[in-house]
Parts: structure tokens; sequence; C-alpha cells
């Protein structure tokens, strides 16, 4: 038996798996991931980029039906080995952003968390950005993960609702 | 030869006046834009919430400010420099880390509630040795006659700003649409 995901878990995955494509072919050694106990787990090394869908706003499409005009707002953080490379790493993500990415269906066989299918349904696409701007707490003594931050959060909608 | 000349529109200073009207209604709707941003900012705070014992300095700290400078009219939703020192953890809060945390530096000084003497300390463990334990040896760390707390886990973000903008950005022009009118000049 199969388990398929819902909206929301595919238009992170979608993006996840379109920012890795992309940052294993032009920025080798980066370490994509969903969760922050990922980022700052002691195997993974810098860089790393974690994307989350943090909300989703939703709207009547149109009078008279109840179909559902979702927007996801979603959020990218970067964590770069140097403030140089911080800056380069979020314009080349804002660079993919613009493109759009092809939105996948993922599924995986019941009680299996190993493999992951997906087949290509829509394309998703960025309707507003809303911050990209450098994180910076100010202080000296920072973890090694928290030094070069940057953070870019996008309101996103996918073609097919 | 007769001359007739006809005016036509509207006069210059009813124009003035259109326009004035409508700049109110538009500040009006500036500041209620402003006021619910903000209850969107606090929601996303309490939301996302994971202890429990809160005090509300940080949804405290968050205000509306409006400024009315004749022409211009701005409403802002938190100060930065008043959220440094009514909450300075504002910042950490939303965009999460590993680095604590309140005023400043990577550790904070560590609490457990309650004082037990004699028997295994709960209370605050400025002056006291601790013996043992696997918290002792890698999260408590010797200073000064106290002892400081490193994190370990990482606060995870909640990014209360990012959802209060989002979520005005997506309002605006549905909110703003339905106060302006054409101000047509014939």
């Amino acid at each position: 038996m199969t388990s398929y995901f819902r909206k929301s878990r595919n238009t992170e995955l979608s993006l996840l798996y379109y920012l890795e494509t992309n940052l294993n072919a032009d920025w080798a050694g980066t370490t994509v991931c969903k969760t922050f106990k990922q980022v700052f787990s002691k195997d993974v090394a810098l860089p790393i980029v974690c994307v989350r869908l943090s909300d989703t706003t939703s709207e009547r499409l149109e009078l008279g039906s109840t179909t559902l005009n979702n927007q996801y707002l979603l959020i990218i953080d970067i964590f770069a080995k140097s403030d140089g490379q911080r800056l380069d790493m979020a314009d080349y993500i804002k660079d993919k952003l613009k493109e759009g990415w092809v939105h996948y269906d993922h599924s995986h066989p019941s009680g299996d968390n190993t493999s992951l299918s997906r087949v290509a349904n829509g394309y998703d696409t960025v309707i507003s950005y809303i911050s990209d701007s450098k994180i910076d707490f100010g202080l000296d003594s920072l973890d090694e993960k928290d030094q070069y931050r940057h953070t870019i959060s996008v309101r996103v909608r996918c073609s097919v609702l | 030869m007769r001359v007739e000349v006809t005016r036509y529109g509207v006069l210059p200073e009813k124009l003035i006046q259109k326009v004035e009207t409508q700049f109110i209604s538009l500040k009006d709707a500036t500041r209620s834009l402003g006021e619910a941003t903000r209850q969107v900012m606090v929601g996303a705070i309490e939301d996302s919430r994971q202890r429990n014992g809160s005090t509300g300095r940080l949804v405290n700290s968050i205000k509306v400010y409006m400024e009315d400078k004749g022409t211009v009219y701005e409403v802002g939703v938190g100060k930065i420099e008043e959220m440094n020192v009514l909450a300075p953890y504002w910042y950490l809060v939303n965009y999460g880390g590993l680095s604590g945390v309140a005023k400043h530096g990577k550790s904070l000084w560590g609490y457990y509630g309650t004082f037990i003497p004699y028997g295994r300390p709960r209370g605050e463990f400025r002056g006291l040795n601790i013996q043992g334990g696997k918290g002792a040896t890698e999260k408590f760390t010797p200073m000064r006659g106290g002892y400081r707390m490193t994190p370990t886990a990482p606060i995870w973000p909640h990014n209360y700003i990012e959802k209060a903008a989002n979520w005005a950005s997506t309002i605006a022009r549905v909110h703003y649409s339905g106060i302006l009118h054409k101000v047509t000049i014939s």
C-alpha cells in the first residue's frame, strides 16, 4: 500500500529537491535539510541550506467555488562558512527561485521511510519575496553555524490547485 | 463677435478637498492595518510557544507606532531599539539558533526552580559545586563561583516577523482596494 503526501508537504519537498539538485551540481558539499535539528547536528558540516514551509494562507479561488487558492510561505535559511559565501549563496538561491520549479507529488510505501517516489504535477512559482536579509546576532562568541547566516522567505503558489 | 467661455471639470479647491478626504481614509486604513498586523504577529508568537509559564514580555514589547508627517503617514509594528531593551531575545526567538541568548553571549545562567539544600540541588547553581551527572559535565561550566549553561539543543525559529509580513502583504491589496476611489479630472 502506498502513502501519498498532501499538497503542503509536496510543496516543501519539491523546493527542497529543486535546491538540492542545483546545489549538488553548482555548489558541491552543501547539505540541504528540513529542520534546525538536522542543521545543528554534529554530523552535518557547513555550508547548509534549510528549507521549511512555515505558513499557508487560504482564500476562495472564485465566487461559487469551494476550491481554495493556497499560498505557502517558504523560508530558506542559509548557514555559510564565510560572509562572502553567504552573499553568493543567497544571490544564487534567489536566481534559482525566480525561475520557478517543478511541483512533485511524493509518495512512499506504507511503513517505509527510506524510499520516496515523485511524480511531476504542476509548477511552483514565487508570488512575492517577503524577506532577504542577513541574520546578525551581533555577538563575538557564536556557534560556528550561527556566524554567517542568511534568510530568504517567499510566498509561493502551485499551478495545480 | 461674441466669445463664450465655459468652464468644465472640478475646481482646484474641490480637487484638493477630494484628495485630502481620500488621504484621511487611507490614514485610517493604514492605522487599522498596522494594528491588525500586530495581532497577527502576537498570534504567531503565542501559537508557536514551546513552554508554559510565559511572562508575555515579548508580546508586550511589540507595539504599533504611528507618525503623521503631513503628506506622509507612517505606521510601524515593533521598534528594534525598544525590543532590544524589553525583550532582547526577540531576535533569537524569531530566527532560531544554537547561540544563547537573552542579553548577551553564548551561555546563560541555568536554574531549576526551587533550591533544596543538602539534597540534589534544584535551585540556582551559583557558588555550589555540581557533583557528577551528565548534564553537569556537558552543559554546566564553572565560572566565577557559579555555573553557566551552554545550550546543546537549538532554539527553533518561530519566524513571527516573516509570518506577519507575509500576512500584511497578502491583505494590503485587498484592504486598500476597497478604499481607494478614482479621482477624475474632466
